[in-house]
C-alpha cells in the first residue's frame, strides 16, 4: 500500500487550465490521504517538465506519481519513463485523463470541470495506492516479414526490410507483381515511362536474396501475435511447373482460346495460357481454370504437346503452406469505384467513355493499341475528348464522400499525354476543384492549360449519352453561368479509388481493423500513420487511403521501418498487464480458457486450475469477465482496486 | 382518364381484361393534385392523395396506377406517413381516419413486367408487333423521387423496354427515357416545352424510332401536343401496344383518337388491318 | 438562410443541406428548364445560401422549374431543390406577392380550384378558365378545337360523389 503518492497537474498550454481550476484543484489534492505531494506545470511533457517530476520524486521520496493530463495514448510513456529515470517502476505511475475526458468536454460546464478532475485525479490516487511494481515477461521473436500485396508499396517495404538485413516474404495475388502501377502509362510530374521506373524494383525484388516471392498466392489464416505469428498460405495451381518452365511463351502463343483482358482493362484479348504483360514478373504463365478448354473438357492439350520441358501439369492442385513470421505489413492496393452504378455517366453501357484506368491502357506501349489512342467503339482517333473529374468521388449521396486525391493529377497527365499524340485534338476537362498539393504538381496542371491548350471547365457533369456517333456532354460553366453541352468522340472518367472489393473481410482475416468504406484503420491518424491497433500489424500504399507514387513509396518505407525498428530487440517484451489467477478461489471449469482469443489461457492438468501463459497475454480482460467467481483478475486492476475507484467516482 | 387520356383508359382496361387481372376503379376518386398541389400546398399534396388512399384501403385491395405523376404523389404520401410521425397525424385528422398503410401501391407498369411476368404476357400474343422500331420513355417521375416510388433503376429504367421487346416491338435504347419532358409546364410555357419535346422527338427520328411508347397520360398528351414544326411522331400507351399484340378490337377503335396519326405506323408494321395473325 | 423571412416553410434539415452545397452545378446541367430560368438551379441555392430570398421569392425560377427533380437525384448531396421552389412558391401563394410568371401561377390556382368543385378536372373548363385569368386567350386554340372534336374535352363536368369530403381538405 502507497503512502506517499505525488500529483501533477498539467495545464497543458491551456487546454486544460482554461476550464479546470487548477488552484482548487491542487488545494484538495494535498488534503487527500496518501498524498504526500501536488503541484502543476504549463507542459510536464516538456523536458523541464518531465525534471520537476523526476526531481519531486527524490525530495518527497514519493512511491508513486499520478500525472492529471491528457490522454495515456498520447503520453503515458513519457512519463512513466520519467518516473523510471527517478528510480520508481514503470507501472507506479499512473495517468488521470482530464484533458479528453474532462477539460475538453466540458468547455461550458467549469465549476463542474473543477469538480469532476478532482474525482478523477483522486480515483487514479485509490487505484495507484494498491499497484504492483511490474515486470515484462519476455517471448521469442522471428526477425522475418511477411508482406503481403505486391504492388509498388509492398515491393518498396520488402526490399527496405530486406536491405536491413532481414528475411522477407513477398505474397501476390497475382500471377505477376507489380499491382496497378505495371498498368500505367506516363506518371506524373515528370511523365517518365511508369514500366522504366519500376522495372529496376520488380527484377531486385525477385532476385534478392533474403526476399522470397511467392506470386498467385493469397492468405487463408493468420494466428498468434507480435513476433509469432504462424499464417497459412494458400497457393493457387498454375497448372505449370514454375520450376521447369522457361518463359518462352510458345504455350501462349499456340493456346487457341481467347479471353479478355484483366490487365488491359478489358480492351484486349489474351490467352487461357498467360502472362499479365510482356514485362512481367515472373515472366512464367499461369492457366486460366475456367477458359482453359483442357481443363473444362479435356480438349485441347496443345500447350502441353508443344511445350518443350514438360511444364505444364493439368494435375496440379491447390496447396497449403503454413509460415511464421515476426511481422506482416499489408499491402493490399485498391480498386477502382463501379462506375455502372452512376448511370447517367453511361460507363459499361457506351464504349467510348472509359475509366482513368482504361486510357492509361490506350496510352501504354504495351497495351491493346500499342500507345495510339484510339477509340474503343470503332478505332478511330478521337478529336475531342472530355474527363470528368469526381466521378464517384466527392458524392456522398451517390458514391463515395471522400476526394480520390490522384484524380486532378492523372486527369492533367491524361490532358498533357492525348495532346502529344493527337496535337489537333482538344481535351475538356470538367472540375469541381484542382487539387495539385505536391512538389511540381501546380505547375504540371498549369503546362497543361498552357501549352497543351487543355480547356478547364468548372462544372459537375449531369448526363453522358451517345447521339449519332458522338458522346454528348450536359454540363454547366459555373464561372460563367452557362450551361454548356460538348460533342466529343471520347469520354474519360476521373474514377474514385476504392479499397479491393475484399478489402473488409481481408481485413478481418488479418486482424487489420477497416473504417467504413474498407480502409485500413490506423492506431493513430497522424502519429502512428502506418501502424494498425494490433501489434505487429503495419500497413502502407493505397489499402490504407487514395495516395500516388510518391506517397506510396514514402509510406512502404516508413512501415518497412517500423518493422525494422521491432526486429532491432532481441527479445520481445510483453505487456506486463496480464490476467492473474488467484488460485485459492479458481474452480477450474475452464471459461477462461475458451474465452481468451490469445490462446494464453489452459488448465493445469494436475492442480486442475487455470493458468495464464504470459507471454502469450494481452491483457484484454476477456477471461476476467467470464469467470464465474472473480478467480481471474488483471494485474493493477483488481476487484478491489475497481471498487475503490468507483467510490471516488460517486 | 375519362378524358384526354380515352385511349389509356380504354387499352389498360382491355389488356389487363386479357390478362385476368381483375380491375375496379377506385370509387368516387379525387384527382391527387400533382404539381400544382405541391406547388402551392403542401398539406393538400398529402391530404388529396390520402383520401384516395383512404377509400382503397377500405376496399381491401391492393392499387395499380396508371398514371406517373399520381403514382409518385400516392407513393410520396405513403412514405411521408410511414416516417413522418407529425404528419401522420396531421393527414390522418384532415382524412379522418386512421390507416393502416397495408396496401401494395403499384405503377401498371411495373405490376406487369414484374408480378404477372413477361412469360404470362407472351402466351396471349395473337400476333407479334415484330416491325416496330419504337423507344421507351418512362419520364421523370416514374423513377423519382428514388428510393420512394422505388421502381426501377433511376438513370437506365428497363420495365418498358422489357415489356415491349417481350411483345416483339425493336425498343431501341435513347437517351431521353428518364429526361422530363416538361408537361406540368404545357399549358403555362408553350414555348419552353416545344422546345424540350422537338428535341426528345428528333433524337427519337435520329435513332429510327417510328414510335414513342409512353406509361403517363401526361407526357402522352404533352409529347402529342407540342411537337415541332413538320414533327409526326405517334405517341403510344403501353397498353395500347400490348393491346395490339393480344389482338385487342377495342383497343384497335381507341387508337383514332390519337391527334398525331398513327394508322400508318400501325398498318406498316402490326398490319392490323390485314392480320399478320401467328 | 434567414430566419425571419421564411419562418417555416422550410423544414431546417433542408436548410441544412444548403450548407454542404459543392456550387459543383450538376443540378444546371441536367435542368431541362435552365435555360427559361432568371436564376439556374446552383445561382439560386447560392442565392438563398447568400440570404437573398425575397429575390428568390420573385424569381421567375420558381414558376419556371418543372418539378422534375432530375436536380435532387443527382445532386452529390441530395439537395431537396424542388421541395424548397414548392415552399417558396407556396410562401408567394399564400401571402398573393407579385411574380414574373403570372400564368404558371393561375393555372395552379385554377387547377386546384377545379379539384376544389369537382374532386377532379374538368379538362375543357379548367382550360378555359385558365385562359380567361391568364390573359392568355388565343393561344393553342387550333390544337384544343382538335382534341374537342376528337372526344377529349367533355363540356360537362364530371363530379364525385362525396365532393364535400374533398372541400374539407382545402380548409
Amino acid at each position: 500500500m502507497k503512502k506517499r503518492i505525488g500529483v501533477f497537474l498539467c495545464w497543458c498550454g491551456s487546454n486544460i487550465a482554461e476550464v479546470v481550476d487548477v488552484d482548487i484543484v491542487i488545494d484538495a489534492m494535498k488534503k487527500y490521504q496518501g498524498v504526500a505531494h501536488a503541484e502543476y506545470y504549463k507542459y510536464f511533457c516538456s523536458e523541464p517538465g518531465q525534471e520537476i517530476i523526476e526531481k519531486a520524486i527524490k525530495e518527497y521520496k514519493l512511491d508513486g506519481v499520478v500525472m492529471a493530463s491528457c490522454s495515456p495514448a498520447m503520453h503515458e510513456a513519457t512519463f512513466r519513463k520519467a518516473a523510471v529515470r527517478a528510480g520508481l517502476n514503470e507501472y507506479e505511475c499512473e495517468i488521470a485523463n482530464v484533458r479528453e475526458q474532462c477539460s475538453w468536454v466540458h468547455r461550458m460546464q467549469k465549476p463542474e470541470a473543477t469538480l469532476k478532475a478532482i474525482k478523477l485525479i483522486s480515483s487514479m490516487v485509490e487505484k495507484l495506492k494498491m499497484n504492483e511494481p511490474l515486470i515484462a515477461a519476455s517471448s521469442p521473436l522471428i526477425k522475418r516479414a511477411l508482406v503481403v500485396g505486391a504492388g509498388i508499396s509492398g515491393m518498396q517495404t520488402a526490399l527496405d526490410i530486406a536491405n536491413s538485413g532481414h528475411h522477407v516474404m513477398l505474397l501476390e495475388r497475382d500471377p505477376a507483381i507489380g499491382g496497378h502501377m505495371a498498368q500505367l502509362a506516363e506518371t506524373f510530374p515528370t511523365l517518365d515511362c511508369s514500366q522504366c521506373i519500376m522495372t529496376p524494383k520488380t527484377v531486385e525484388v525477385s532476385q534478392h536474396p533474403r526476399i522470397k516471392l511467392i506470386t498467385y498466392a493469397e492468405v487463408e489464416s493468420i494466428k498468434g501475435n507480435v513476433g509469432n505469428f504462424k499464417v497459412k498460405i494458400r497457393l493457387k495451381p498454375a497448372y505449370l511447373d514454375r520450376k521447369k518452365c522457361t518463359g518462352c511463351g510458345v504455350c501462349i502463343e499456340k493456346c487457341p482460346m481467347k479471353v479478355s483482358s484483366e490487365f488491359n482493362q478489358h480492351m484486349g484479348k489474351r490467352k487461357a495460357i498467360y502472362v499479365l504483360s510482356p514485362q512481367a514478373v515472373p515472366n512464367k504463365p499461369v492457366i486460366d481454370r475456367e477458359n482453359c478448354m483442357y481443363l473444362k473438357n479435356k480438349k485441347c492439350g496443345i500447350c502441353s504437346k508443344v511445350c518443350e520441358v514438360g511444364a505444364i501439369d493439368y494435375d496440379q492442385t491447390e496447396q497449403t503452406i503454413e509460415e511464421e513470421f515476426g511481422a506482416v505489413v499489408v499491402a493490399t492496393g485498391y480498386d477502382l469505384y463501379s462506375q455502372e452504378k452512376l448511370g447517367e455517366y453511361g460507363y459499361g453501357k457506351y464504349k467510348d467513355v472509359i475509366s482513368g484506368l482504361d486510357f492509361e491502357r490506350l496510352n501504354s506501349a504495351s497495351g491493346p493499341t500499342a500507345g495510339e489512342i484510339l477509340r474503343p467503339s470503332d478505332g478511330k482517333v478521337p478529336k475531342n475528348v472530355v474527363f470528368i473529374k469526381c466521378t464517384g468521388s466527392r458524392d456522398p449521396e451517390n458514391a463515395m464522400p471522400y476526394c480520390s486525391k490522384i484524380c486532378c493529377m492523372y486527369t492533367a497527365k491524361h490532358a498533357i499525354l492525348y495532346k502529344r499524340k493527337v496535337p489537333d485534338g482538344q481535351a475538356y476537362i470538367f472540375y469541381m476543384d484542382i487539387r495539385s498539393g505536391g512538389k511540381g504538381y501546380e505547375e504540371f496542371v498549369q503546362r497543361g492549360m498552357e501549352e497543351e491548350k487543355a480547356l478547364y471547365v468548372r462544372g459537375r457533369v449531369s448526363k453522358v449519352f451517345e447521339d449519332d456517333g458522338k458522346i454528348v456532354i450536359w454540363s454547366v460553366d459555373t464561372l460563367s453561368g452557362r450551361k454548356i453541352e460538348v460533342k466529343a468522340d471520347m469520354v474519360v472518367l476521373a474514377t474514385a479509388i476504392v479499397p479491393r472489393h475484399d478489402a473488409k473481410d481481408v481485413g478481418k482475416m488479418l486482424n487489420v481493423s477497416t473504417d467504413e468504406f474498407g480502409f485500413h484503420k490506423e492506431a493513430h491518424v497522424k502519429l502512428r500513420p502506418v501502424e494498425s491497433p494490433t501489434m505487429g500489424l503495419y500497413f502502407c500504399g493505397c489499402g490504407q487511403g487514395p495516395k500516388d507514387i510518391p506517397d506510396s513509396i514514402a509510406q512502404a518505407g516508413c512501415a518497412a521501418n517500423k518493422v525494422n525498428n521491432l526486429f532491432s530487440q532481441e527479445k520481445l517484451f510483453g505487456e506486463p498487464v496480464v490476467a492473474c489467477v488467484k488460485e485459492d478461489v479458481c474452480t477450474g471449469c475452464g471459461l477462461c480458457v475458451a474465452a481468451c482469443p490469445y490462446d494464453a489461457r489452459e488448465i493445469d492438468p494436475k492442480r486442475k486450475i487455470s493458468v495464464v501463459k504470459e507471454a502469450l497475454c494481452q491483457g484484454c480482460g476477456a477471461c476476467i469477465s467470464v469467470c464465474p467467481n472473480n478467480a481471474s483478475e488483471l494485474k493493477n486492476m483488481s476487484m478491489d482496486q475497481v471498487f475503490r475507484m468507483l467510490d471516488q467516482l460517486q | 382518364m375519362h378524358g384526354t387520356a380515352k385511349e389509356y383508359d380504354v387499352s389498360t382496361r382491355a389488356v389487363c381484361k386479357e390478362l385476368g387481372i381483375e380491375l375496379k376503379e377506385v370509387p368516387d376518386w379525387n384527382c391527387c393534385g400533382a404539381t400544382s398541389a405541391h406547388s402551392l400546398d403542401e398539406d393538400l399534396a398529402l391530404t388529396l392523395p390520402a383520401r384516395n388512399l383512404k377509400i382503397i384501403e377500405q376496399e381491401g385491395l391492393d392499387v395499380i396506377i396508371p398514371c406517373a405523376a399520381c403514382f409518385s404523389r400516392t407513393k410520396i404520401c405513403a412514405h411521408t406517413m410511414k416516417n413522418d410521425k407529425d404528419m401522420r397525424r396531421m393527414i390522418e385528422e384532415k382524412v379522418g381516419v386512421e390507416f393502416k398503410l397495408n396496401t401494395n401501391i403499384y405503377h401498371l407498369m411495373e405490376l406487369l413486367a414484374e408480378k404477372v411476368g413477361l412469360c404470362e404476357i407472351k402466351k396471349h400474343i395473337k400476333r407479334k408487333l415484330d416491325g416496330l422500331n419504337a423507344v421507351c420513355y418512362y419520364g421523370c417521375l416514374l423513377v423519382r423521387p428514388h428510393g420512394i416510388t422505388d421502381l426501377d433503376d433511376k438513370e437506365n429504367p428497363r420495365f418498358l423496354d422489357m415489356l415491349m421487346a417481350s411483345i416483339g416491338v425493336n425498343a431501341i435504347d435513347w437517351p431521353y427515357k428518364t429526361e422530363c419532358c416538361g408537361a406540368s409546364l404545357s399549358l403555362s410555357k408553350g414555348d419552353a416545352v416545344t422546345n424540350l419535346v422537338s428535341k426528345m422527338i428528333s433524337c427519337a427520328e435520329e435513332a429510327d424510332a417510328e414510335a414513342i411508347v409512353t406509361a403517363c397520360p401526361l407526357c402522352q398528351a404533352n409529347l402529342e401536343m407540342r411537337q415541332g414544326k413538320g414533327q409526326k411522331m405517334p405517341i403510344f400507351y403501353f397498353t395500347e401496344l400490348l393491346g395490339l399484340a393480344f389482338g385487342l378490337k377495342e383497343v384497335e377503335e381507341v387508337l383514332k383518337e390519337h391527334l398525331v396519326d398513327t394508322h400508318s405506323v400501325v398498318a406498316d408494321n402490326v398490319g392490323a388491318a390485314s392480320g399478320r395473325e401467328l | 438562410m434567414n430566419e425571419s423571412i421564411l419562418p417555416q416553410e422550410i423544414k431546417q434539415e433542408i436548410k441544412e443541406t444548403l450548407k454542404k452545397c459543392y456550387a459543383c452545378g450538376k443540378c444546371t446541367s441536367g435542368c431541362p428548364m435552365a435555360a427559361e430560368m432568371d436564376f439556374p438551379p446552383r445561382e439560386f441555392l447560392k442565392m438563398l445560401a447568400l440570404g437573398k430570398e425575397s429575390d428568390m421569392l420573385s424569381s421567375k425560377t420558381i414558376w419556371v422549374c418543372s418539378s422534375c427533380q432530375t436536380c435532387y437525384s443527382r445532386c452529390p448531396f441530395e439537395i431537396n431543390i424542388p421541395e424548397i421552389i414548392d415552399r417558396l412558391k407556396a410562401y408567394v401563394y399564400k401571402r398573393k406577392l407579385s411574380n414574373k410568371e403570372k400564368p404558371t401561377q393561375v393555372l395552379h390556382k385554377v387547377f386546384l380550384d377545379n379539384i376544389k368543385r369537382f374532386g377532379r378536372i374538368h379538362e375543357a373548363g379548367f382550360i378555359g378558365e385558365w385562359k380567361l385569368f391568364s390573359g392568355k386567350w388565343f393561344s393553342d386554340l387550333f390544337l384544343g378545337a382538335k382534341m374537342f372534336f376528337k372526344g377529349k374535352l367533355a363540356i360537362f363536368p364530371e363530379k364525385i360523389k362525396k365532393i364535400e369530403e374533398v372541400r374539407k381538405l382545402f380548409k
